[in-house]
């Protein structure tokens, strides 16, 4: 394997006629970086969905580590490294944070037999050690996006899908996130979704634009973000400031 | 491999050390573990039965809350197992003649081999919630039928008669659990025992894997959960265990007959643990055995009264206690209420010294 961790041919999802994702082909080696943007309803989502194991595609093939996933419940992704934060919040809400990630972390261990990574080391990674016992229904918003990072860390990820995982931060917290995917990528691949241009900007990494259900322009955020067509796709005709 | 395996159960199983919150439990069940040991001392043969009855729908409620107050599984068919425990152990011990251990482990593992059977398939192909228990329900009235109709096998509507009490006999020595006194020890060591143990499951990872799929299955899923796994794991213990009550409930009356099925009897056993509280350790104990003693004195006075009281009770407990009695948080309540009273006059005079100064 030279690094190969993820490859996906041909990846399609049509839901009831339309094609939310249309014959994407990625491959994702360890440690890459990759960021997705798009106009909503672009298939962002599904894509990761597809990635994800939460939706079956339609067609395609998709392989993890030289193993054939296609069809595979999204429980065996998660086993093989594949761990997604969900677009908005998705916790255990009725636990405490510090649960939430112990949770989060014992299943993979598990299967694995090995240990699993120290909750409490990973709550200041995320900064919420002082929320520790606080139950994740009564954090706001801001802080249930870094207690779902926290659960994708717990995970073991050697391939972390993150679903918009700056809305709702704060520009500041935006670049605390923007330094820990940074770290993370010494550990794993990190794919990205976001709408938040300049987060985009921030991260300076390899970045896909997909329009209808299909990549539309790979390149780094610099090229993309002075191609013209991509503007006229993201921002619509007419839009007189083009993102930075 | 083996070594895997013993490290995976420490992952799971391992108990976090004592604290405060584990002095109610343990101190609650030395309470009880005292209560029970010497109330056959003061208690009249007949009392003595009643409540020893009582118990065993104690076990049947702990059952049902390790399914649905803590895998978060409502069925309305949860007597199913009650019966096939019940209706197992009859049929091996009178029709078939076999041992009572023999008719323990045939009611038990019946129970379970039928669970296995309907969660694979159900859980399985991911049915969920009322569907689930809409299902159960079915399964339930199909079991009530073929005890009625079985006539050969289950005596139908007078069902079997003369069941032997529980005894047990290993090389040469015979332990007879068939006296009052004999199974109301065995009936509350059951009890004890496997409250203890689903203590000790529910306050380890695994109590709160089971918690974290039932608040939000999907995303345990994607934490890498087997869930519907885990959830067919929850519901073959869970008919065991209520199997063994059956067991129990046979063994101690003698009698079974087909309205172990009733539906009434399912019902109540979801309102015992809706009031006790899901999930909450003794709470749905403590209801079903209340409620069981409440129904048996009810019933000498009027038959008709105990159905209209059970409804009565089931609609307060979805309109005003939606999360069970709780008593313990209430008695919590109430110190934090004493101690915010007593300690307002002494805030009042600080106040004053500060004005003065």
């Amino acid at each position: 394997m030279d690094g190969q961790f993820l490859q996906g041919t041909n990846l399609s999802r049509a839901f009831g006629g339309i094609n939310a994702v249309a014959g994407v082909d990625i491959n994702i080696r360890l440690r890459d970086l990759l960021c997705v943007i798009g106009p909503n309803g672009a298939g962002k989502s599904t894509l990761v969905g597809l990635l994800s194991g939460a939706i079956a595609p339609g067609s395609g093939e998709l392989y993890l580590d030289g193993e054939r996933m296609t069809g595979r419940p999204m429980h065996a992704f998660c086993r093989c490294g594949v761990v997604r934060k969900f677009q908005g919040t998705n916790t255990f809400l009725t636990m405490t944070v510090r649960d939430n990630l112990v949770v989060a972390g014992l299943g993979v261990a598990a299967y694995r037999a090995t240990p699993m990574p120290d909750p409490d080391a990973v709550l200041e990674e995320v900064g919420l050690s002082g929320q520790a016992r606080e139950l994740a229904s009564h954090l706001p918003h801001g802080e249930r996006q870094w207690l779902e990072i926290g659960m994708a860390i717990m995970c073991q990820p050697a391939l972390l899908l993150l679903d918009e995982p700056a809305a709702g931060l704060s520009a500041k917290d935006a670049q605390r996130l923007v330094r820990l995917i940074h770290r993370l990528r010494e550990r794993c691949a990190v794919l990205a979704i976001e709408h938040d241009l300049g987060f985009v900007q921030s991260l300076a990494c390899e970045t896909w634009v997909m329009h209808r259900g299909e990549v539309v322009r790979r390149g780094s955020y610099a090229e993309i973000a002075v191609d013209e067509e991509i503007r006229r796709i993201y921002l619509g005709r007419g839009a007189t400031h083009a993102a930075h | 491999m083996s070594g895997k395996h013993a490290g995976c159960l420490r992952l799971w199983f391992s108990q976090p050390a004592l604290g405060a919150r584990d002095v109610l439990p343990l101190l609650m069940s030395a309470v009880a573990a005292a209560a029970v040991a010497i109330v056959p001392f003061f208690a009249g043969p007949w009392l003595l039965s009643a409540v020893r009855d009582a118990l065993v729908m104690g076990i049947l409620a702990l059952s049902y809350d390790l399914l649905w107050g803590r895998a978060g599984v409502l069925t309305l068919g949860h007597t199913t197992f009650l019966g096939l425990g019940a209706y197992g152990f009859a049929v091996a011990t009178v029709q078939f003649g076999q041992a009572p251990v023999t008719g323990l482990a045939a009611g038990v593992l019946c129970a379970a081999a039928v669970a296995a059977v309907i969660g694979y398939f159900l859980l399985f192909a991911g049915v969920r919630l009322h569907f689930f228990a809409i299902i159960s329900l079915a399964v339930l009235i199909v079991a009530q039928q073929l005890a009625v109709s079985w006539q050969s096998v289950t005596g139908g509507d007078t069902g079997i008669l003369g069941i032997p009490g529980l005894s047990f006999s290993a090389g040469g020595h015979a332990l007879d659990l068939s006296g009052p006194r004999a199974s109301w020890y065995t009936v509350s060591a059951v009890l004890l025992v496997a409250t203890g143990l689903m203590w000790l499951v529910c306050r380890s990872r695994y109590g709160k894997v089971l918690g974290a799929i039932a608040t939000n299955e999907w995303r345990a899923k994607a934490c890498g959960y087997h869930t519907s796994f885990h959830l067919l794991l929850v519901f073959v213990a869970s008919a065991a265990l209520a199997a063994v009550a059956g067991v129990l409930m046979a063994a101690c009356s003698g009698v079974v007959a087909p309205d172990v099925f009733s539906p009434l009897l399912a019902t109540e056993v979801i309102l015992w643990v809706a009031i006790g509280g899901r999930g909450r350790i003794g709470g749905p104990v403590v209801a079903a055995v209340t409620l069981t003693l409440l129904r048996q004195t009810v019933s000498s006075y009027s038959t008709d009264g105990w159905p209209l009281i059970l409804g009565g009770l089931f609609l307060a407990c979805v309109l005003f206690m939606p999360n069970g009695l709780r008593l313990d948080g209430r008695v919590w309540a109430a110190l934090r209420a004493g101690r915010a009273i007593w300690s307002r006059p002494s805030a009042h005079r600080v106040g004053h010294a500060q004005e003065k100064r």
